[in-house]
């Protein structure tokens, strides 16, 4: 739910709740107010009656023409000492005029005439009719508060999309962060303190991610950069020590077993510090590419070298794609997809070599299943049971093609391994 | 021949001045920049072993006052960054060869030797062992005076083992050498058997007096009889 829809339901509850409880206060002041002016009304009316009645004057009528009547009758002196003097009431009186009832005020007064008769004045005037009244408030807040929500809700909306607009500039802006690559400043200019505030979190936040990015990166390629020395010294002593003539066969067998595990040692720290370099943008020596050549220079020595594997090999490049990039990285993308092909392939496989010219793809038997596409070109992913291989060839393939910017996808259809790359369409 | 070996890592110094001087070469060494410049400008020498990071300075910067000097010799760029900018700065400063660590110590008299010979004053570019003449320059092999024909493997794998004579040559590292990296993950070498089976036909045909040994199935040592 979006925060502003949150704020303008919560808002239109409270104001809901508040409408109510100021409708029934509204309603009650009202009354009073009207009681009031009735009774004072009233009050005066029955005080005139009585000195008139007392004075012995002739009394005025009492019809309802005049919205007032009036009675006075005789009641004993135990009545009057019962019963307060001036009574107000609500009561209900007979008009004959619309033949019913309507709501009435009463005031009743018992006095004493001179001679100690007791007399009771009931004075009635018609008032206002209070479920009418309630229920017109309640129709009039009910349209007022429809009124109200409404222009309230479209304020609102308005007032809060417009504030928060510093906030979804933020966001976009996060939305398109990359790291560890070129980036937009962020410019969102706002007077609000708290979004000040985000967009200067938001800010140092970033910079200390892009600054762990870095240093991660450095650590790798400076980690990587100090074997070498050792390595190289390593695998000098045991050169030298292969010298020896005297060493047995068995003793020169572990020596070299040794060798060779510093040298797996050494290519993959290779490839860690060449992916560094590919990430770090090194190399820019772009030239154009003819794919079809570099499939051609290593397709022969890879025939050679895997030639007990007798792979069937079926090329089609009718048409190559010419890339603009680094030649080196050409290379690096070409020989290593295609030595995948070659080093997972089964004995009597096939590689289907494809060319047209926005694409290269590639496609090779092997393990029955397919592999995991979300895993494949992440570093030191070995397939199971391969693991001569440093697990860079791909992530290195991946680096390329994220560099240029070359789509890269893997798919497995009737039993082979494809793996393809599209060239951007210039 | 005299060589300074300038690294600032105690171990590894050690390893390339015993190496060499097995090799009857006559070693100096320093360990830092300082040490490094007194020496190459008060003595001559032959070639000139460079670290290019050094504890007090850059090693580019010591080739570049060589340079200025007109001191410059046979200089082999020895780094641990195996970056193209330093490789082409380096060459460019006027260095003969450039070696990435970790490398093979055959590797590393391969390209002593290659740059000295690049550099001796006959400008004489064949490479000789025994009755065995190799014209870079041309391809061609002569044994005794005559051509052979060899296949483009088999005369890479003849330079690359001539030029490192009398050593045990493991055989992925020399299919690395001749098959490019694309070596790497390869479990069978019957191909480097097939190529090796030519070539030492090919050798004994014509009367060489050069043999390639199979050392205990791991490599193979190139020797005069």
């Amino acid at each position: 739910m979006k925060l502003q829809n949150v704020i303008t339901f919560r808002l239109s509850i409270l104001k809901a709740v508040s409408i109510a409880l100021w409708a029934v206060c509204f309603y009650f002041a009202i009354i009073k107010e009207i009681n009031n002016e009735t009774d004072e009304a009233l009050t005066n009316y029955a005080e005139n009656i009585i000195t008139d009645y007392l004075a012995g004057a002739k009394m005025p009528p009492s019809n309802e023409v005049s919205g007032t009547l009036y009675q006075i009758r005789k009641v004993s002196a135990d009545y009057a000492a019962r019963h307060n003097h001036i009574r107000y009431k609500d009561t209900e009186m007979y008009f004959s005029s619309n033949y019913g009832y309507e709501p009435a005020r009463s005031v009743t007064y018992i006095f004493n005439t001179d001679n100690g008769q007791y007399l009771e004045l009931s004075v009635f005037t018609a008032t206002i009719d209070k479920n009418e009244l309630k229920s017109s408030i309640l129709y009039w807040l009910i349209a007022l508060y429809i009124v109200l929500l409404a222009g309230i809700t479209g304020v609102n909306l308005w007032t809060v999309r417009h504030s928060m607009r510093p906030l979804k500039r933020l966001f976009d802006w996060l939305d398109s962060y990359k790291l560890g690559q070129n980036n937009k400043p962020l410019d969102n200019p706002t007077k609000i303190t708290e979004f000040k505030k985000l967009n200067d979190t938001v800010c140092k936040n970033i910079e200390r991610s892009e600054q762990q990015y870095k240093q991660q990166k450095m650590f790798i390629a400076n980690a990587s950069h100090e074997m070498q020395t050792p390595l190289a010294v390593c695998t000098n002593r045991l050169e030298m020590l292969l010298d020896d003539e005297t060493l047995t066969e068995a003793q020169m067998g572990e020596i070299i077993k040794t060798l060779r595990t510093l040298k797996n040692l050494s290519s993959t720290n290779r490839s860690l510090l060449l992916l560094c370099k590919i990430d770090n943008g090194q190399f820019n020596n772009n030239v154009n590419v003819n794919i079809k050549d570099t499939v051609g220079r290593y397709l022969p020595d890879l025939m050679s070298i895997y030639g007990h594997k007798n792979i069937k090999l079926n090329v089609d490049m009718p048409c190559a794609p010419v890339a603009e990039m680094d030649a080196s990285l050409a290379d690096i993308l070409v020989s290593n997809l295609l030595k995948n092909a070659f080093v997972h392939n089964l004995p009597d496989g096939e590689i289907d070599i494809h060319t047209d010219g926005n694409t290269f793809s590639i496609a090779n038997t092997g393990a029955p299943e397919p592999l995991d596409e979300s895993k494949i070109f992440e570093s030191f992913y070995h397939s199971a049971g391969k693991k001569s291989s440093t697990g860079l060839g791909l992530a290195l393939v991946k680096a390329v093609c994220k560099l240029y910017g070359l789509g890269i996808k893997y798919s497995f259809n009737d039993g082979k391994h494809a793996f393809t790359i599209t060239f951007s369409k210039k | 021949m005299k060589i300074l070996v300038i690294e600032d890592n105690a171990d590894l110094r050690e390893v390339i001045v015993s190496s060499l001087e097995k090799e009857r070469y006559v070693v100096e060494s320093a360990p830092d920049y300082s040490t490094a410049r007194t020496k190459a400008f008060v003595y001559e020498y032959d070639c000139i072993l460079l670290d290019i990071m050094l504890p007090d300075g850059n090693g580019l910067d010591l080739l570049r006052e060589l340079s200025a000097k007109g001191k410059r010799k046979n200089v082999i760029i020895i780094s641990a960054k195996d970056s193209i900018d330093d490789k082409v700065n380096g060459l460019e400063l006027g260095a003969d060869d450039y070696l990435a660590k970790p490398f093979h110590l055959a590797e590393l008299h391969a390209r002593i030797r290659s740059v000295l010979r690049r550099n001796s004053q006959n400008g004489e570019r064949t490479i000789k062992s025994g009755n065995v003449t190799i014209h870079p320059d041309t391809f061609r092999v002569e044994v005794n005076g005559k051509d052979i024909d060899l296949g483009r493997k088999e005369y890479d794998i003849l330079v690359y083992l001539v030029n490192r004579a009398n050593r045990l040559i493991e055989k992925q590292t020399l299919a690395e050498a001749v098959w490019g990296d694309s070596i790497d993950q390869a479990d069978n070498f019957d191909f480097i058997y097939a190529q090796m089976k030519n070539l030492r036909k090919r050798l004994k045909t014509a009367g060489a007096d050069i043999e390639i040994k199979t050392v205990y199935g791991f490599g193979y040592k190139l020797v005069t009889i």
